[in-house]
């Protein structure tokens, strides 16, 4: 009686052991919508929702920007992902980041239907190197009022 | 934006002349190279100085080649 008894409770115990460890898996430590079985399989740290520090959560990564949530910068370029994702660049393009002054790149700028250089006309692409060294696109800044003053050092 | 065709020795300015510009000025929009005046030439057949064009989001051209803009232009278009 006492052998099946002890049996019983050992049972009993492995299947809490059990149960524990699927808990475990399908918990969601810090809330950011991956389980902790998910994030071990990513590699990602399932006590910490931005795994890689770069303003973007680890769920939103994987399931919205494509971004590698183990990589602040995936594509390398010197811009962290949620600094492009906030500036309106492109986080798996190298070539494509924000604009170095700081200034907002606008979402429409591959949108523009340029019409012409006259007035009330959408006004045609150019591009010209700034005081950063960047070469600066027009349409970067498609949706914002724009006073453009052309002059010489006096 | 600023277009800046000639350095202080009627030269196309150099990247550097645009960085001391823009510390000594505190400027942090785009001040551009503009090689021989392409980009103005687009919107102006002159090229006295200053040169000022309003764009609206667009970038619709709003003003085109004038001595100064008046704010309320600005204002409208930021309404």
């Amino acid at each position: 009686m006492t052998q099946l008894r002890t049996t019983t409770l050992a049972l009993l115990a492995l299947a809490a052991a059990g149960l524990l460890a699927a808990g475990c898996g399908d918990r969601d430590n810090d809330g950011d919508g991956l389980t902790n079985a998910e994030e071990d399989e990513l590699g990602t740290d399932p006590d910490l929702a931005d795994t890689d520090g770069d303003g973007i959560d680890d769920f939103t990564e994987v399931n919205e920007t494509g971004t590698d949530p183990t990589n602040a910068d995936t594509d390398g370029d010197g811009y962290d992902d949620g600094d492009e994702w906030d500036g309106n660049t492109d986080p798996l393009d190298d070539i494509d980041h924000p604009y170095a002054g700081g200034w907002p790149i606008d979402a429409c700028r591959g949108d523009v239907q340029q019409e012409g250089d006259g007035v009330g006309q959408v006004a045609m692409a150019w591009s010209a190197m700034d005081q950063f060294g960047e070469n600066v696109r027009f349409h970067d800044f498609c949706d914002h009022v724009i006073v453009v003053l052309a002059g010489a050092f006096t | 934006m600023y277009l800046i065709a000639e350095n202080h020795s009627s030269q196309t300015p150099t990247i550097e002349d645009l960085n001391t510009y823009a510390i000594e000025h505190d400027i942090s929009y785009p001040l551009l190279v503009d090689y021989n005046w392409q980009i103005q030439s687009r919107y102006s057949e002159d090229q006295y100085m200053p040169s000022l064009h309003l764009f609206g989001p667009g970038p619709t051209l709003v003003i085109q080649d004038e001595f100064e803009i008046p704010t309320s232009e600005i204002e409208a278009l930021l309404d």
